[in-house]
Protein backbone atom coordinates (compact mmCIF):
# COMPACT_ATOMS: atom_id res chain seq x y z
CA UNK A 1 0.00 0.00 0.00
CA UNK A 2 1.64 3.26 -1.14
CA UNK A 3 0.66 6.22 1.15
CA UNK A 4 1.32 9.63 -0.13
CA UNK A 5 2.45 12.06 2.74
CA UNK A 6 -0.15 14.22 2.47
CA UNK A 7 -2.55 11.69 3.21
CA UNK A 8 -3.50 10.07 6.34
CA UNK A 9 -3.76 6.01 6.89
CA UNK A 10 -7.24 4.30 6.77
CA UNK A 11 -8.50 3.81 9.60
CA UNK A 12 -8.77 -0.09 8.32
CA UNK A 13 -5.26 0.14 8.94
CA UNK A 14 -5.12 1.05 12.49
CA UNK A 15 -7.33 -1.15 13.01
CA UNK A 16 -5.67 -3.83 11.67
CA UNK A 17 -2.50 -2.90 13.71
CA UNK A 18 -4.30 -2.68 16.69
CA UNK A 19 -5.25 -6.19 16.56
CA UNK A 20 -1.73 -7.13 15.58
CA UNK A 21 -0.41 -5.71 18.68
CA UNK A 22 -3.21 -7.17 21.29
CA UNK A 23 -1.85 -10.36 19.58
CA UNK A 24 1.52 -10.02 19.75
CA UNK A 25 0.88 -9.22 23.60
CA UNK A 26 -1.42 -11.96 23.62
CA UNK A 27 1.46 -14.34 22.23
CA UNK A 28 4.54 -12.89 23.83
CA UNK A 29 2.39 -13.30 27.39
CA UNK A 30 1.67 -16.69 26.70
CA UNK A 31 5.62 -17.37 25.73
CA UNK A 32 7.01 -16.07 28.65
CA UNK A 33 4.67 -17.88 30.79
CA UNK A 34 5.23 -21.18 28.96
CA UNK A 35 8.90 -20.60 29.38
CA UNK A 36 8.93 -20.25 33.35
CA UNK A 37 7.23 -23.14 33.57
CA UNK A 38 9.13 -25.20 31.70
CA UNK A 39 12.01 -24.27 34.31
CA UNK A 40 12.72 -27.24 36.04
CA UNK A 41 13.50 -25.79 39.45
CA UNK A 42 16.46 -28.05 41.23
CA UNK A 43 15.83 -28.69 44.33
CA UNK A 44 18.00 -29.96 46.99
CA UNK A 45 17.54 -33.45 48.12
CA UNK A 46 17.73 -34.93 51.45
CA UNK A 47 18.54 -38.39 52.57
CA UNK A 48 18.49 -39.56 56.36
CA UNK A 49 20.02 -42.56 57.62
CA UNK A 50 20.29 -44.21 60.91
CA UNK A 51 22.84 -45.72 62.72
CA UNK A 52 22.19 -47.00 66.66
CA UNK A 53 25.01 -47.02 69.23
CA UNK A 54 24.98 -49.52 71.76
CA UNK A 55 26.80 -50.63 75.17
CA UNK A 56 25.82 -53.00 77.84
CA UNK A 57 27.50 -52.64 81.52
CA UNK A 58 27.65 -56.09 83.28
CA UNK A 59 27.42 -55.84 86.89
CA UNK A 60 30.88 -56.10 88.68
CA UNK A 61 31.56 -57.28 92.19
CA UNK A 62 34.90 -54.83 92.03
CA UNK A 63 32.27 -52.05 91.42
CA UNK A 64 31.55 -50.67 94.86
CA UNK A 65 28.22 -49.16 93.17
CA UNK A 66 27.46 -52.35 92.02
CA UNK A 67 27.29 -53.80 95.31
CA UNK A 68 23.91 -53.77 95.87
CA UNK A 69 23.34 -56.61 92.99
CA UNK A 70 25.62 -59.13 94.68
CA UNK A 71 23.90 -58.94 97.89
CA UNK A 72 20.28 -59.32 97.03
CA UNK A 73 22.04 -62.79 94.78
CA UNK A 74 23.70 -63.55 98.08
CA UNK A 75 20.37 -62.98 100.14
CA UNK A 76 18.37 -65.39 97.48
CA UNK A 77 20.60 -68.06 97.61
CA UNK B 1 -7.09 20.17 19.88
CA UNK B 2 -6.53 17.93 16.89
CA UNK B 3 -7.55 15.02 17.06
CA UNK B 4 -4.18 12.52 16.62
CA UNK B 5 -4.31 11.13 13.03
CA UNK B 6 -4.36 7.95 11.83
CA UNK B 7 -0.27 7.50 10.75
CA UNK B 8 0.07 8.97 14.42
CA UNK B 9 -1.66 5.89 15.80
CA UNK B 10 -0.03 3.77 13.61
CA UNK B 11 3.09 4.65 14.15
CA UNK B 12 2.09 3.99 18.15
CA UNK B 13 1.13 0.74 17.43
CA UNK B 14 4.01 -0.06 16.18
CA UNK B 15 6.25 0.93 18.85
CA UNK B 16 3.55 -1.36 20.97
CA UNK B 17 4.20 -4.17 19.04
CA UNK B 18 8.25 -3.98 19.07
CA UNK B 19 8.55 -2.58 22.52
CA UNK B 20 6.36 -6.58 23.61
CA UNK B 21 8.74 -7.95 21.12
CA UNK B 22 11.56 -6.96 22.40
CA UNK B 23 10.68 -7.71 26.04
CA UNK B 24 9.58 -11.09 25.22
CA UNK B 25 12.79 -12.06 23.86
CA UNK B 26 14.62 -10.04 26.68
CA UNK B 27 13.11 -12.18 29.63
CA UNK B 28 13.81 -15.32 27.56
CA UNK B 29 17.26 -14.59 27.35
CA UNK B 30 17.48 -13.97 31.23
CA UNK B 31 15.42 -17.19 31.66
CA UNK B 32 18.17 -18.97 29.64
CA UNK B 33 15.08 -20.50 27.32
CA UNK B 34 15.32 -20.46 23.66
CA UNK B 35 13.86 -17.77 21.66
CA UNK B 36 10.89 -19.46 19.12
CA UNK B 37 12.09 -17.67 16.18
CA UNK B 38 10.33 -18.96 12.84
CA UNK B 39 13.29 -20.25 10.41
CA UNK B 40 13.43 -22.10 7.19
CA UNK B 41 14.54 -25.80 6.96
CA UNK B 42 18.22 -25.85 6.42
CA UNK B 43 19.63 -28.01 3.69
CA UNK B 44 21.28 -30.09 6.67
CA UNK B 45 19.35 -31.84 8.64
CA UNK B 46 20.92 -31.72 12.38
CA UNK B 47 19.60 -34.10 14.74
CA UNK B 48 20.25 -34.27 18.32
CA UNK B 49 20.75 -36.74 20.85
CA UNK B 50 20.29 -35.83 24.82
CA UNK B 51 21.39 -37.80 27.71
CA UNK B 52 19.91 -36.82 30.75
CA UNK B 53 21.69 -38.41 33.74
CA UNK B 54 19.58 -38.05 36.91
CA UNK B 55 20.99 -36.61 40.37
CA UNK B 56 20.72 -39.33 42.50
CA UNK B 57 21.03 -38.42 46.24
CA UNK B 58 22.02 -41.50 48.46
CA UNK B 59 24.63 -42.02 51.29
CA UNK B 60 24.91 -45.66 53.59
CA UNK B 61 25.86 -46.24 56.88
CA UNK B 62 27.20 -49.30 56.81
CA UNK B 63 27.60 -50.73 60.25
CA UNK B 64 26.32 -50.10 63.68
CA UNK B 65 28.27 -49.32 66.52
CA UNK B 66 27.81 -52.17 69.42
CA UNK B 67 30.29 -51.72 72.15
CA UNK B 68 29.17 -55.49 73.57
CA UNK B 69 29.52 -55.22 77.16
CA UNK B 70 32.28 -54.95 79.67
CA UNK B 71 32.14 -53.70 83.25
CA UNK B 72 32.23 -49.66 84.18
CA UNK B 73 34.78 -50.11 87.21
CA UNK B 74 36.56 -46.73 87.62
CA UNK B 75 34.62 -45.41 84.45
CA UNK B 76 35.46 -46.61 81.37
CA UNK B 77 35.84 -44.79 77.92
CA UNK B 78 35.00 -46.00 74.92
CA UNK B 79 35.87 -45.67 71.13
CA UNK B 80 35.83 -47.04 67.74
CA UNK B 81 38.57 -44.61 66.55
CA UNK B 82 41.37 -47.87 67.37
CA UNK B 83 43.68 -45.23 68.68
CA UNK B 84 43.41 -46.89 72.35
CA UNK B 85 42.20 -50.42 73.32
CA UNK B 86 38.42 -50.86 74.85
CA UNK B 87 39.24 -51.80 78.10
CA UNK B 88 37.49 -55.05 80.06
CA UNK B 89 35.39 -56.78 77.75
CA UNK B 90 34.20 -54.38 75.67
CA UNK B 91 34.29 -54.96 71.74
CA UNK B 92 36.09 -53.32 68.97
CA UNK B 93 33.75 -52.07 66.92
CA UNK B 94 35.03 -49.81 63.32
CA UNK B 95 33.24 -46.68 63.48
CA UNK B 96 30.38 -45.66 61.22
CA UNK B 97 31.34 -45.39 57.42
CA UNK B 98 29.26 -42.70 55.51
CA UNK B 99 29.17 -43.88 51.57
CA UNK B 100 28.25 -41.67 49.02
CA UNK B 101 26.86 -44.39 46.51
CA UNK B 102 24.30 -41.25 44.43
CA UNK B 103 26.20 -39.31 41.89
CA UNK B 104 26.40 -35.79 43.14
CA UNK B 105 28.76 -33.78 45.89
CA UNK B 106 26.87 -34.23 49.18
CA UNK B 107 26.90 -32.34 52.37
CA UNK B 108 27.10 -34.45 55.57
CA UNK B 109 25.59 -33.96 58.86
CA UNK B 110 24.73 -35.70 62.28
CA UNK B 111 22.52 -35.44 65.07
CA UNK B 112 22.07 -37.49 67.95
CA UNK B 113 20.73 -37.11 71.33
CA UNK B 114 22.91 -35.50 74.51
CA UNK B 115 24.82 -38.00 76.78
CA UNK B 116 22.46 -38.34 79.56
CA UNK B 117 19.74 -39.56 77.76
CA UNK B 118 22.06 -42.00 76.06
CA UNK B 119 23.80 -43.49 79.43
CA UNK B 120 20.13 -42.50 81.88
CA UNK B 121 22.54 -43.44 84.79
CA UNK B 122 25.68 -42.43 86.53
CA UNK B 123 27.11 -39.05 86.66
CA UNK B 124 28.28 -37.02 83.91
CA UNK B 125 28.53 -39.55 81.08
CA UNK B 126 30.01 -38.68 77.54
CA UNK B 127 28.64 -38.94 74.17
CA UNK B 128 31.03 -37.25 71.67
CA UNK B 129 31.88 -38.07 67.79
CA UNK B 130 34.28 -37.04 65.71
CA UNK B 131 35.23 -37.09 61.34
CA UNK B 132 38.07 -39.56 60.23
CA UNK B 133 39.32 -40.19 57.00
CA UNK B 134 38.20 -43.42 55.36
CA UNK B 135 41.23 -44.83 54.37
CA UNK B 136 41.53 -46.17 50.70
CA UNK B 137 38.11 -44.64 49.90
CA UNK B 138 38.33 -40.79 51.66
CA UNK B 139 35.77 -38.55 49.61
CA UNK B 140 36.18 -35.63 52.06
CA UNK B 141 39.79 -34.15 51.68
CA UNK B 142 41.62 -31.05 50.30
CA UNK B 143 39.82 -27.95 51.08
CA UNK B 144 36.57 -30.07 51.99
CA UNK B 145 36.02 -29.40 55.42
CA UNK B 146 35.97 -32.46 57.47
CA UNK B 147 35.57 -32.18 61.38
CA UNK B 148 37.64 -34.28 63.28
CA UNK B 149 37.74 -32.49 66.44
CA UNK B 150 36.14 -34.56 69.01
CA UNK B 151 32.77 -32.57 69.38
CA UNK B 152 29.79 -33.73 72.06
CA UNK B 153 26.10 -34.70 70.56
CA UNK B 154 22.88 -33.06 71.53
CA UNK B 155 24.50 -29.46 72.36
CA UNK B 156 24.18 -26.29 70.09
CA UNK B 157 22.75 -26.83 66.67
CA UNK B 158 20.89 -30.07 65.66
CA UNK B 159 22.82 -30.59 62.67
CA UNK B 160 26.11 -30.57 62.82
CA UNK B 161 28.26 -30.88 59.47
CA UNK B 162 30.80 -33.49 59.40
CA UNK B 163 31.92 -33.07 56.17
CA UNK B 164 31.23 -30.26 53.45
CA UNK B 165 31.25 -31.99 50.58
CA UNK B 166 31.69 -35.57 50.52
CA UNK B 167 32.58 -36.91 46.99
CA UNK B 168 30.93 -39.80 44.84
CA UNK B 169 33.40 -41.39 42.81
CA UNK B 170 33.30 -44.84 43.93
CA UNK B 171 37.11 -44.54 44.82
CA UNK B 172 36.54 -41.62 47.11
CA UNK B 173 33.23 -41.72 48.56
CA UNK B 174 33.24 -42.17 51.98
CA UNK B 175 34.02 -40.97 55.54
CA UNK B 176 34.09 -42.36 58.68
CA UNK B 177 32.85 -41.23 61.90
CA UNK B 178 34.51 -42.10 65.38
CA UNK B 179 31.89 -42.44 68.71
CA UNK B 180 33.36 -41.86 71.91
CA UNK B 181 31.49 -42.79 75.12
CA UNK B 182 32.15 -42.44 78.48
CA UNK B 183 30.37 -44.29 81.27
CA UNK B 184 30.84 -43.28 84.71
CA UNK B 185 31.48 -45.72 87.70
CA UNK B 186 27.93 -45.38 88.83
CA UNK B 187 26.70 -46.32 85.77
CA UNK B 188 24.09 -49.16 86.69
CA UNK B 189 23.98 -52.28 85.00
CA UNK B 190 21.64 -52.95 81.60
CA UNK B 191 21.71 -51.70 78.41
CA UNK B 192 22.21 -48.40 76.86
CA UNK B 193 21.41 -47.68 73.23
CA UNK B 194 21.04 -44.12 71.27
CA UNK B 195 19.88 -43.77 67.37
CA UNK B 196 22.50 -41.75 65.25
CA UNK B 197 21.11 -39.61 62.53
CA UNK B 198 23.15 -39.27 59.80
CA UNK B 199 21.51 -36.03 56.97
CA UNK B 200 23.01 -35.77 53.39
CA UNK B 201 22.14 -32.46 51.08
CA UNK B 202 23.51 -31.84 47.88
CA UNK B 203 25.87 -28.97 47.89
Amino acid sequence: MVVKESEDISRKVVVIMLIVAILTSLLGTWTVISAINSITVVDNDKEQVTGLVGVAIAPDPNNPYHKQYFEQEEEDN
Amino acid sequence: MNDVSNRTLVLLTALAIAFSLFGVITILSRLGQPIPLITGLGATEIGNVSVTVATVLSIDATNNVSFGNGSNVGGVTLTTNGSVTNPSTFDEPGSFRIENDGNVDVNVSINSTRATLFITTGTSPLYNWSGTNATGDNGCTGVNNLTTANTVFGVGAQNTTVCDNLTYRDATDSVNVSIWVFIPEDTAPGQYAANVFFMAATV
